[in-house]
């Protein structure tokens, strides 16, 4: 018995580790992991690496880690024990609270802020003068069950008061209370369009435009699934996907989208896209990040010309990714709604690429964490 | 590399499986290539050290035996020490000898920048230990340099132990056969410190992450990272250990053990017979010995516990703290030895074992300190020492998640679990021991797949 004991070990391990190890070799390299939203290191990329440096056996490890036969159900299977096992209230910092994937947040860095604060108050002082300008804090999903999750860290007190005091020549306008968790997606760290009427008449109500804004009637309902939000993939717990919802109305069909110059996008930006684009680029569902589906994701620089519109009005929207959900409904109330990231857009090309008006309405609409990222904007 | 990498895992120990391909003759020779392949991957330029001191120690123990009994082996005995000291000296403590002086002298002499290369610590304790002992003639001196090297290099215990001694290995050196049994046990052992290591030392690891980056400290917080840290630093190391000793087994090899159970001692100085064990016994026989040991007056003998744990603080690190967690245990060494060793031997057991584990738990607070200051901030913290709540709410929140992972943890230190282990699969122990071992290689593979926190903390001596 022993003897089958000793055969069994030596045979199970072995062909544990071998069959890994053989498909390892001669399974091609991906590309891009879409569950991880990421580029995987690929094998040619060793080369930059002297192999003579303590360096070169990192980047190796880095790259049979990303490489890895069955990596994603290895990656599940890592969360299920950490949360059904070991019983731990979070997989790699995501938990799941009533279906909702939420991640634990970090806490709020003052120097991050106060970096924001002056960039905003650059722009406002050298660009936004005549212009009717707000500004807004969108709060993560984390905020909504932050009175039953006591550990978590962001203090949202902290970062309006930082603001008020901080910002100048500009007004807030506080929209936490017009959403709820349920409004956010499963398993995204993003809102749904469909629940943003509460939000956009408010901002629109402080922004003296509320008049105009297309009322919910007057939108047809689409859903795209399955979606797979950013948690879904990081949590790798397996909880459900969700249906991406977008809407559309006469004014978004009618509208135009339009990005940078491609010549120019090429040669400062070094991106290749096209010049016009969609209101809803539904050909980027099921891409690296489905959420891509609005105004085609992440652009320095967006425009939504809506010759119907109510109104001559125009909006410019410094924005992050929610915006992208958002600015949509704005468009029949405002001939132009501008799209401003300046994560991609550097301040000081602004002029180049935006024209400023007196009488715009001008709107900075960031989330919670970005604001405590404020060192990515340019 | 570490041994719980993808690349250890399921590309090197598939190339040292070529090992049993190998003729008998060559097999040293084999053995002595992988580990210079592994040692390279992690210092490529440093590899020249592990030349230096093998052919040095090689050289210097040829000569010592050739002139057995002669003044001049002696001198051969004292410049092989000098040379080992000599690189442990200058790539371990140059700094810190220079940061010393800046701050006793208030100088600004600047720093070197030396990378500390892996496993120095523990390969010239090694080869020191087989020159002193064919000085001693407690071994013969090793006439092949390819044999000598593959004792220096070889893999499973170059680069954090245990410390082999050539004496443990000399005659598997020459003739060792690798039987399906030893095979089998190797794996088995690999796999259970492999476990140890990712399933339990790295989730600890990152609840002493989450505790050093936290905003919202409290004493409770202070508490749950002392024990986290005391279970983290014991999984991690004889994991570490378990691997070492597995992957001997596998080529053939009896490494020693380097722990048994030391968080059931009853009193520190059984802690120490049970921790670390290849280091204790080399301090013992290589330096608290030669000293006189305790067969000296009472003022020799406080004299050799003092240079003892001052020594056996500093291997551990170059920096002040270290040094104070070697003459803590010093101290309590002596107290133990002088006055309460009767009174202990007669508490309880229970009661023993918690003296122990409080004594040892804070002391590894001063071991994974932030230098003398950082000691200073966490006992602060533990004893609620100035403006510092008692519980907050991340410290719950930890507490909460990680508690299943201590109580295992806390548990995995008695022998019980191994007991329960051997009753439950007595019948069908021909399937569940592999199915077992193949299961925690798996899982652990899932752990470091998804995980980016895989450190080793003992790679740092």
């Amino acid at each position: 018995m022993k003897k089958i004991k000793n055969l069994l070990m030596i045979l199970i391990c072995s062909v544990v580790i071998l069959s890994m190890s053989i498909a390892s070799v001669l399974s091609a390299d991906k590309g891009i992991s879409y569950s991880e939203r990421r580029e995987l290191k690929q094998f040619s990329s060793l080369g930059e690496t002297s192999i003579l440096s303590s360096e070169f056996s990192k980047e190796v490890e880095k790259y049979l880690l990303d490489q890895m036969p069955l990596r994603e159900g290895l990656r599940m299977l890592d969360s299920r024990i950490r949360l059904n096992v070991l019983m731990q209230s979070d997989a790699n910092g995501l938990w799941a609270y009533k279906d909702q994937i939420l991640k634990n947040d970090q806490p709020l860095n003052e120097k991050q802020v106060a970096y924001g604060i002056n960039l905003m108050n650059r722009l406002i002082k050298t660009n936004l003068q005549n212009a009717n300008v707000f500004y807004s804090v969108i709060p993560e999903k984390t905020y909504y069950v932050r009175d039953k999750f006591k550990h978590l860290k962001f203090d949202y007190n902290k970062l309006e008061n930082l603001l008020k005091n901080g910002v100048e020549g500009a007004s807030y306008i506080d929209i936490k209370d017009t959403l709820e968790l349920s409004d956010y997606y499963l398993t995204d760290t993003h809102w749904s369009q469909d629940k943003l009427f509460e939000t956009v008449d408010k901002i629109a109500k402080s922004m003296g435009s509320d008049a105009f804004i297309i009322p919910e009637t007057e939108y047809e309902k689409h859903t795209l699934d399955p979606f797979y939000g950013v948690y879904w993939s990081q949590a790798a717990i397996g909880e459900k996907p969700d249906k991406l919802c977008y809407l559309t109305s006469d004014y978004t069909e009618n509208a135009k989208v339009y990005g940078i110059d491609p010549e120019v996008l090429k040669n400062q930006f070094g991106v290749n896209d096209t010049l016009e684009k969609k209101v809803y680029a539904t050909d980027r569902f099921g891409k690296m990040d489905s959420y891509d589906v609005f105004l085609s994701g992440a652009q320095p620089l967006v425009t939504i010309e809506c010759e119907n519109a109510k109104t001559d009005k125009e909006l410019i929207i410094f924005r992050d990714s929610f915006s992208s959900s958002i600015a949509p409904l704005f468009a029949g109330a405002y001939k132009k709604v501008t799209l401003i990231d300046l994560r991609y857009m550097p301040s000081m090309l602004l002029k180049q690429f935006v024209e400023f008006k007196a009488g715009q309405d001008v709107l900075f609409l960031y989330s919670a964490s970005l604001y405590n990222s404020s060192m990515l904007l340019k | 590399m570490l041994f719980s990498s993808i690349t250890f895992i399921y590309f090197f120990l598939p190339l040292t499986a070529l090992y049993f391909l190998v003729p008998q003759k060559w097999k040293n020779a084999f053995l002595l290539l992988v580990s210079l392949i592994f040692y390279f991957s992690g210092e490529p330029v440093y590899i020249s050290l592990l030349f230096i001191s093998s052919v040095s120690d090689w050289l210097h123990g040829l000569y010592i035996e050739s002139h057995r009994g002669k003044k001049s082996a002696k001198v051969a005995l004292i410049s092989a020490i000098v040379i080992n000291v000599l690189l442990l000296g200058i790539f371990k403590y140059t700094d810190f000898i220079i940061a010393t002086i800046n701050t006793v002298f208030n100088l600004s002499i600047p720093l070197t920048g030396i990378v500390l290369p892996i496993g120095i610590s523990f390969f010239t304790f090694q080869t020191m230990s087989y020159t002193i002992d064919v000085y001693r003639g407690e071994a013969h001196a090793q006439k092949n340099l390819i044999s000598f090297a593959t004792f220096v290099c070889l893999f499973p215990q170059l680069i954090a132990g245990p410390i082999v001694r050539y004496t443990d290995v000399a005659k598997e050196l020459e003739e060792r056969s690798s039987t399906i049994e030893k095979v089998s046990d190797g794996i088995r052992r690999f796999c259970v410190g492999l476990g140890k290591k990712v399933l339990i030392a790295n989730l600890l690891g990152e609840l002493c992450a989450d505790f050093s980056q936290s905003q919202d400290k409290s004493v409770l917080f202070y508490w749950v990272y002392a024990i986290a840290f005391s279970l983290q630093i014991y999984f991690d190391f004889s994991g570490y250990s378990d691997m070492a000793i597995g992957l001997g087994k596998i080529f053939g090899f009896n490494f020693p053990e380097n722990f048994n159970y030391p968080y059931i001692s009853r009193s520190v100085t059984e802690f120490w017979r049970r921790w670390h064990m290849t280091l204790g016994g080399w301090f013992r026989d290589y330096v608290y010995i030669p000293l006189g040991g305790n067969r000296v007056s009472k003022l020799k003998w406080v004299r050799n516990i003092a240079v003892v744990w001052l020594l056996t603080g500093i291997w551990h690190g170059a920096q002040w703290n270290f040094v104070l967690w070697g003459a803590f245990f010093g101290v309590v060494l002596l107290i133990e030895k002088l006055c309460i060793s009767k009174w202990l031997s007669r508490l309880p057991s229970f009661v023993g074992v918690v003296y122990t584990s409080l004594l040892v738990v804070l002391n590894f607070v001063v071991f994974n300190a932030n230098g003398l200051a950082g000691v200073i901030k966490d006992f602060k913290g533990l004893f609620g020492v100035g403006d510092i709540p008692m519980v907050s709410y991340e410290a719950l929140y930890n507490l909460k998640s990680y508690a299943f992972v201590m109580i295992i943890a806390i548990i995995g230190c008695t022998p019980y679990p191994r007991m329960l282990w051997e009753k439950v699969t007595k019948k069908a122990a021909v399937v569940l021991e592999p199915l077992g071992a193949a299961a925690l290689l798996v899982i652990s593979t899932a752990f470091i797949v998804n995980g980016s926190f895989n450190p080793f903390l003992y790679f740092r001596f």
